[in-house]
């Protein structure tokens, strides 16, 4: 079909700088459902924008494989192995090294860490509130998903800063604020065979290479005790899959609760009637928090691969393509979700894809994320009267994490606190 | 109509306890337990539900 609409170019990182092309989703989900788009390297990808036929995708691992990659970006066969983590495995491959760490992260076990990440939580709050005017990404939003990274690997809390650095530079390589290395305009040859293509990666893998060392010696249940333990197939993982998994936890742990805590912010703001009904009613937060997820979809695609001839959305797929499945155009999908556009936090049922629905690879930090926002907001929302906006938003170049890097604010605290 | 979970996938997001706590419970070691492992077809459209709407893809029906 002839594109009538004036589309933004979703292919590139620039477009989502300035906002998200929500407009442009809108029309493709309507009109081309699954559209082809060409990239500048002569490559191209399927864009799959409807929520119904994401969930095909995500499901169907043996025709829509992540084991060529889940990013854009094309790697060579060397690169693909040397950087593999589970993220580029289907089952049952996958499976095994998940299990090794999956424990942890669910519901039930997420629960115990709820008085740590309040205790993290009221410390940051009390040391930036009464500064009244601060960068709620910087001060708030970046501090505790750090933190807590840096409690579930047993690291000092010292190094957390540095480690979530160094998170940023990798996923963050297509933003020249977060590396010197971007990796669409600059030459990132020398470190192709690192995570990310990022210099970044060297510095983590001997940090993990210490690691590794140090708690051999003292094996206890913790992150990184269960990565150096043999999987339940009694495989134990090689130093390369130990470090890669490793840049894994620290790449994908902090940035995309980060964003998603600070789009909530956002969203509270751009609502303030929804803002004063959760200060009120603290118990509304479970639900609204769906609702943040939905709002923000923080990671905003990941790829996939056909592996053999297939039809989806009427388009006629190649064994070979890539696909590209759109979490933030499916969370806005009219046909699953009634006035979408329309901010509610008693929205419910909301089976937002922010996490990956129906995926074997669905978030598996999920409960973390969802536990780690609800705590933020029960301990910012009693403490403040007001809060506004102190300078413009800063969005990351991405048009794979819909990232915000700075957002100033100003706010007017609570007497009786 | 008979529910299986596939106990490698599951992890106790309790999606299908939501839907059906009458046929599905999630213990204390985050999987799912079947309280009525071959439910009556007056089940049907909440079990469907439940395989559906599981994230993980963890639950089937065998008829």
């Amino acid at each position: 079909m002839a594109r009538t609409a004036e589309l933004a170019d979703i292919t590139r990182h620039d477009t989502f700088a300035a906002g998200v092309p929500h407009d442009t989703f809108r029309w493709l989900r309507r009109n081309e459902p699954v559209s082809w788009w060409e990239e500048d390297d002569g490559s191209g990808f399927w864009a799959v924008t409807r929520y119904d036929d994401l969930l095909k995708v995500s499901k169907d691992h043996a025709t829509f494989t992540s084991s060529r990659g889940i990013r854009l970006e094309e790697m060579a066969p060397d690169e693909l192995e040397a950087r593999r983590t589970l993220m580029e495995m289907d089952p049952p491959q996958h499976t095994e090294l998940r299990r090794m760490v999956n424990r942890l992260f669910t519901r039930g076990a997420v629960q115990d860490y709820e008085e740590t990440i309040r205790d993290l939580t009221v410390g940051i709050l009390d040391r930036v509130l009464p500064s009244r005017e601060f960068d709620f990404v910087e001060e708030v939003a970046r501090e505790l998903p750090m933190r807590m990274l840096g409690r579930l690997m047993g690291v000092p809390d010292a190094d957390g800063d540095w480690l979530v650095r160094m998170g940023d530079q990798m996923i963050g390589n297509t933003d020249p604020e977060f590396t010197e290395h971007v990796v669409d305009q600059t030459d990132t040859e020398e470190y192709r065979l690192l995570p990310f293509r990022s210099p970044a990666a060297v510095e983590l893998f001997d940090y993990a290479n210490e690691l590794a060392r140090e708690r051999r010696r003292n094996l206890g249940d913790d992150l990184i005790s269960r990565m150096l333990s043999p999987t339940r197939e009694g495989r134990p993982l090689s130093d390369l899959e130990f470090k890669n998994f490793f840049v894994l936890m620290v790449a994908a742990g902090n940035d995309t609760t980060r964003y998603s805590i600070v789009h909530s912010l956002q969203a509270l703001i751009d609502h303030p009637e929804a803002m004063n009904e959760l200060r009120e009613d603290l118990s509304l937060l479970p639900t609204a928090v769906e609702e943040f997820l939905r709002w923000a979809s923080t990671t905003m695609h990941f790829r996939r691969t056909v592996t053999m001839d297939a039809q989806l959305g009427g388009r006629q797929m190649s064994a070979g393509d890539k696909v590209l499945i759109w979490y933030i155009s499916a969370n806005y999908d009219e046909d699953q979700f009634p006035d979408p556009y329309t901010f509610d936090i008693t929205r419910d049922p909301n089976d937002h894809v922010t996490f990956g629905r129906n995926s074997p690879h669905l978030c598996i930090g999920a409960w973390l994320a969802r536990l780690e926002m609800r705590v933020v907001f029960e301990e910012l929302l009693p403490r403040i009267e007001q809060i506004e906006p102190a300078g413009p938003v800063e969005r990351l170049r991405s048009n794979f994490i819909n990232g915000v890097k700075h957002m100033p604010v100003r706010v007017r605290l609570a007497r009786h606190v | 109509m008979r529910v299986v979970v596939d106990y490698d996938l599951c992890e106790g997001n309790a999606v299908c306890e939501a839907i059906s706590g009458e046929i599905f419970q999630v213990d204390e070691d985050d999987q799912v337990r079947l309280l009525l492992p071959e439910p009556g077809p007056e089940w049907q459209t909440a079990v469907e539900e439940a395989v559906r709407r599981c994230p993980k893809q963890a639950l089937s029906v065998e008829d």
